[in-house]
């Protein structure tokens, strides 16, 4: 239950954002930010996780540098390079991904991860799945896929789905690396997000839909499979969603 | 901004040595040469001065809430020209390729115990691995995880003297993830945590400096198989 509740705020969130209707609300895209509404997050905090450097982290210190690392593989699977950053929100608790020049950005709310610390036991892999989902909405970004997929189906599910995918992607490689990799933790975090409101424009997957995303992408990871190779897998098999 | 693809680690296959380390360093010798006695890595590295230790989050069974982190001193190379070695790497001439056989190599030794590699440590560092295994330079973590059988390196930085580099070894049974400090050619201090294994792995007591500690907030997390998720996506456990 409580797993749920923290889920239904964050996960690899956007679900659950609340937000002025004069506001992001306008130009809130799934977990897309677009660069102006990026802009609009309060006391932006960038988190340089690449050459040693370390900018404004979590408050933790250890778990900074962990996080460090964890993006910096991140980067390197997704073959993307974000600027990462922390920052306050003004409602909710949330993370997201905006395709900034130069190479995009992900903002992690700070409330966000101070929740997924109270109250996850493996708040490490709940981290994960979010930073991973939100990698992936960059390589889409990167690629183009992201209006592709959506074109023509009112809701940003098929490219929420394709993140899940290659979160999946992400677990199993890491799975296959380390057989006590708690992987299925990533697949029951996007499965909680999931929802029903399939008529609303940030349907982002039933949970269902969603566990299953994490599912098939996670048996390319387990496979083998290179992030070209589960991209393309992921993009066929969110189209026909 | 096209996707590069899959990460540049490299990674080597650690394979029971039939004729010992020589035949290994005869091997490399004829082809690219492969010692890590002569381990320079700054002769290819740029120099920064930006070290950092580096570990993933989750890269245990504990997670980021459980470490254990042992911490010992250095180790040297030296001990890799002795006469057996329990594992040996594909010749590579790439100064990652030497941290990953440097690293596999480190990992066999402390493994099995094998004493030559005391030639390898500084001098305290010698010391302080005595000390951690009784003079045995054989840690029941890592035994309990069976022989390496694989080795990648996460990433290298240098420093002025040296290079810091963080690793992960493969066991037959688990994992021990490594991170390294090589000064003047020299592992001037090095680290490992094992997962996995046949048997709870308590950390030997040591006076290693600066070991993360555990945040205040820590909690013993389930291992995956006794929740939730791995009831609903039990092929992912």
């Amino acid at each position: 239950m409580r797993r749920r509740d923290f889920v239904s705020l964050a996960g690899c969130g956007c679900a659950a954002i609340s937000v002025p209707a004069s506001g992001l609300a306008q130009r809130y895209e799934g977990c897309r930010l677009s660069v102006s509404a990026y802009a609009d997050l309060r006391a932006v905090d960038t988190f340089a996780y690449a050459g040693g450097q370390r900018g404004g982290g979590s408050g933790d210190r250890v778990f900074d540098r962990a996080l460090a690392e964890t993006l910096l593989r991140l980067s390197q699977e997704f073959g993307v390079s974000p600027r990462f950053s922390f920052f306050d929100e003004r409602q909710g608790e949330n993370a997201y991904a905006s395709p900034t020049e130069p190479h995009g950005e992900v903002a992690y709310g700070r409330g966000l991860i101070g929740r997924q610390r109270r109250e996850q036991a493996r708040y490490d892999v709940h981290v994960i799945g979010v930073c991973a989902h939100e990698f992936a909405h960059i390589a889409q970004f990167a690629r183009g896929t992201n209006d592709t997929l959506n074109r023509g189906t009112g809701t940003v599910k098929r490219s929420e789905l394709h993140a899940d995918y290659l979160a999946g992607w992400f677990a199993g490689l890491r799975k296959r690396e380390r057989p006590s990799f708690p992987a299925a933790e990533i697949a029951q975090a996007l499965y909680n997000v999931g929802d029903n409101r399939v008529w609303s424009r940030d349907h982002h997957g039933t949970h269902e839909e969603r566990g299953e995303a994490v599912r098939n992408g996670f048996g390319d990871g387990i496979g083998g499979a290179m992030f070209d190779t589960a991209f393309q897998r992921g993009f066929d098999w969110a189209r026909r969603m | 901004m096209a996707s590069t693809g899959r990460s540049e680690h490299a990674r080597a296959t650690i394979r029971p040595a039939s004729g010992g380390l020589q035949t290994a360093m005869r091997r490399s010798e004829s082809g690219s040469r492969v010692n890590l006695c002569r381990l320079h890595p700054m002769a290819e590295y740029p120099r920064r001065v930006d070290v950092v230790q580096q570990y993933h989050l989750s890269d245990h069974e504990g997670g980021l809430v459980n470490r254990t982190f042992l911490f010992a001193s250095a180790l040297s190379i030296g001990f890799c020209v002795g006469p057996q070695a329990s594992a040996q790497f594909q010749p590579d001439s790439s100064p990652q390729a030497q941290m990953q056989q440097l690293c596999g190599n480190i990992a066999t030794a402390l493994t099995v115990g094998d004493q030559r590699a005391a030639y390898a440590f500084a001098p305290e560092a010698r010391q302080m691995v005595g000390a951690q295994t009784g003079g045995t330079g054989r840690y029941p973590q890592l035994a309990a995880l069976g022989q390496p059988v694989g080795a990648y390196v996460s990433q290298g930085q240098p420093v002025p003297l040296g290079v810091v580099f963080s690793c992960q070894v493969q066991h037959h049974a688990g994992v021990s993830v490594w991170h390294f400090a090589i000064v003047r050619g020299l592992v001037h201090r090095f680290q490992f945590q094992a997962s996995g294994g046949r048997q709870p792995h308590p950390a030997p007591s040591t006076t290693a400096p600066a070991a993360p500690q555990p945040s205040p907030d820590a909690q013993e997390p389930g291992t995956p198989s006794r929740t939730e998720a791995c009831a609903r996506f039990p092929e992912m456990c």
